[in-house]
């Protein structure tokens, strides 16, 4: 019988603190996780860890969040990609349109982010 | 002559209120940093692990609480930072630090209006007062970025000392809408920060204070 593996999420965010906490709340749902603070750990991480979804902070200091999420939809398997922000809605680009499945502005309530993350599973 | 100092620092201020507006959304997004962790946090506190010993749920709560003071108190820093957009206290910043974080504040600006910048890769060192320049660079930069022709980039070099200069690569510009700077709020606030706007067709050099 095949056993049904745990949703996987990479949190890319350089407030490392944050990241953990959020990792931690998502474990608790029984979700696996995996925590990257710059652009080059994530796309390093992509590859190993095979997430079902990322949640990326779109402000990073070594690429931004828009550029990181373009990489990784280059990937065999692409993630879904939700943007963690703290830019309002009226403050995307149009062009976010196709490289973010969605986008979730802070502060994030932990409950809806769940929901976000099961909905599309 | 007083009467003109005073307009032609309230022109520097108003010029420095408008590049303040441009990168607003960052400054709110460092802010909402902290306090988005911060929030979590509370809600992670009203959560307990299942099948979890007193003890543990007592650990947990006490780490939680540390980490949401720790937050809160990042959250306050960075809100008194923000004075530091309003009053020069003096500051002096090396040129590197001050483009990395020029980097950073044009992030929204450039998110949204799909232009781009090559940053320079080597910055020769120098001081320079943080205030008057941060101003001046943002200034500098988001008059130009509008010229930039579509699928291009501002190119910036910093590789000199001495001399800052942004080149916009030839063609027709990307931008319907007209700058929201012009080149003489530029000159003004380059002026004031003590620093001299040299301009070229396609190349905008700032030369630093002597």
């Amino acid at each position: 019988m095949n056993e049904v593996r745990a949703m996987r999420v990479l949190l890319v965010d350089d407030n490392e603190m944050g990241s953990e906490l959020l990792a931690e709340f998502l474990a608790l749902s029984n979700l696996e996780t995996r925590c990257a603070a710059t652009g080059a750990e994530a796309l390093e991480l992509v590859g190993t860890f095979a997430p079902d979804a990322v949640l990326l902070d779109i402000l990073l200091p070594d690429m931004d969040g828009y550029e990181l999420a373009k990489r990784l939809r280059e990937h065999a398997n692409p993630p879904r990609i939700y943007a963690l922000s703290g830019l309002a809605r009226h403050e995307r680009r149009d062009a976010i349109n196709g490289i973010f499945t969605g986008w979730i502005e802070k502060p994030a309530d932990p409950d809806a982010l769940l929901a976000i993350l099961h909905e599309a599973n | 002559m007083m009467q003109s100092d005073t307009l032609g620092q309230l022109a520097v201020k108003g010029v420095q209120l408008k590049v303040l507006s441009q990168i607003f959304p960052v400054l709110r997004h460092e802010v909402l940093g902290p306090l988005s962790s911060a929030s979590l946090a509370a809600a992670m506190l009203r959560q307990a692990p299942e099948g979890a010993s007193d003890e543990a749920v007592q650990q947990r709560c006490e780490r939680l609480a540390g980490d949401l003071s720790d937050m809160l108190d990042e959250s306050v820093n960075v809100v008194r930072d923000l004075e530091g957009w309003l009053s020069d206290g003096g500051a002096n910043v090396a040129c590197g630090d001050l483009l990395h974080d020029c980097r950073k504040l044009m992030f929204s600006h450039l998110l949204l209006s799909h232009h781009g910048i090559r940053w320079p890769e080597q910055v020769a060192h120098a001081d320079v007062p943080l205030f008057s320049t941060r101003y001046l660079v943002l200034a500098w930069l988001l008059c130009l970025l509008p010229l930039v022709p579509a699928d291009t980039h501002l190119e910036l070099d910093a590789s000199e000392p001495g001399v800052w200069r942004a080149r916009v690569p030839e063609g027709e510009a990307a931008s319907e809408r007209p700058p929201a700077f012009d080149a003489q709020e530029v000159e003004l606030l380059a002026t004031a920060a003590g620093w001299r706007l040299e301009r070229q067709d396609r190349c905008w050099s700032l030369h630093l204070p002597v």
